[in-house]
């Protein structure tokens, strides 16, 4: 019996606090047992979830964001630690140390760049289903993880990315609201340090699927730097309509 | 237009006036239908019809009888009171002609 408790206070824990607080007082009211105290809460856990997946945001940013963008992130994750790898390797050489020192830290700051932007628009755009936005996250990683086989490269290598990630989910999940100014400067630094890469990497316009591959990793950026701009444009109708009622007020 | 379970619980929420909140609206339903009914239910249907601006919903006091919860009290709006009575005059009047309605019923009200 203590289990059951211990499972219903754990499944009540989804709800939210007054909803629960209502519900739990209601079946008491009804003198239902910790069985069927349990189903009920279990019912309305799912049927809330199913809720939530009615709308198109959660669908986007779990097979649409997260899905490829794993993929992606993976993959520039395991060129980023081959590319330590062979700096360490030539360390020897002095010229070509700085040169790879130079190009190394503008992709570490990209893959920060790509994992923040991409975290934060999908903690941004499904707060409530977040938890299977990251499964989404981890069914790539899961499945790359059982077939990756390198000589030279760690298992960890595919994980570099996973910091900022988990950052961006963070902050985009609690809803912290991306002022105008810094949605662009992000989109802005992101798009230049992937031009920097590309140009740096391919010498120019090189390899075109590397060039798609790292403008689409840029498209999330892009995204929270448009839904900035809803934002201070809603902002500004909201000041305004404000303003108006108070001039209306006073005449 | 209503959904059936949405007028349901319209009808059992302006019955029960001021006392109106999840267990008694389930019990009012229960007994009308003579069927089990989760609370999971009542609470997605409130939520829906408050969204729709059909009912108002309040956290009221906490009893003993509860362990010390809060209810959450719910109160049919205007809105709400003129979309069940829509409702209730088009089940009226489709069923006019049915075999198994009384005499006398489908007149307007």
């Amino acid at each position: 019996m203590r289990a059951v408790w211990f499972l219903l206070e754990r499944v009540s824990c989804i709800l939210e606090p007054a909803e629960r607080e209502a519900v739990l007082g209601d079946l008491k009211e009804a003198g239902e047992g910790p069985w069927q105290t349990l189903v009920e809460i279990v019912g309305l856990v799912l049927r809330r979830q199913a809720g939530h997946w009615k709308d198109w945001r959660p669908w986007v940013a779990a097979f649409g964001v997260s899905v490829p963008m794993s993929f992606m992130l993976m993959g520039g994750s395991v060129m980023l630690f081959s590319g330590f790898v062979t700096l360490a390797q030539a360390s020897a050489a002095r010229q070509l140390f700085a040169a790879e020192v130079e190009i190394l830290s503008v992709q570490t700051l990209l893959l920060a760049g790509w994992s923040w932007t991409c975290g934060y628009l999908v903690g941004s755009v499904s707060r409530r289903t977040v938890c299977f936005s990251i499964m989404a996250y981890c069914a790539p990683f899961l499945f790359c993880l059982s077939r990756f086989h390198s000589e030279t490269s760690s298992r960890l290598s595919l994980l570099l990315f996973v910091l900022p990630l988990a950052a961006g989910l963070w902050q985009g999940r609690r809803g912290q609201r991306m002022g105008l100014r810094f949605g662009v400067a992000v989109a802005a630094i992101v798009t230049a340090l992937a031009i920097i890469t590309q140009v740096g990497v391919t010498g120019g316009v090189g390899n075109a699927s590397r060039w798609i591959c790292s403008l689409v990793q840029t498209l999330p950026s892009w995204c929270l730097a448009v839904a900035s701009l809803d934002a201070a444009r809603e902002d500004e109708r909201e000041e305004r309509s404000t303003f108006e009622m108070e001039q209306h007020e006073l005449s | 237009m209503l959904g059936e379970f949405e007028y349901m619980l319209l009808t059992a929420a302006a019955a029960l006036g001021d006392t109106a909140y999840g267990a008694t609206v389930r019990q009012e339903i229960e007994k009308a239908t003579r069927k089990n009914c989760a609370i999971g239910a009542i609470y997605t249907t409130i939520d829906r019809l408050e969204a729709k601006g059909l009912v108002r919903t309040w956290m009221g006091e906490a009893t003993s009888r509860r362990g010390g919860r809060a209810k959450r009290m719910v109160e049919v709006t205007p809105a709400g009171v003129k979309a069940a009575k829509e409702f209730y005059s088009a089940v009226m009047r489709v069923s006019r002609t049915a075999s198994w309605a009384p005499s006398g019923a489908g007149r307007p009200i």
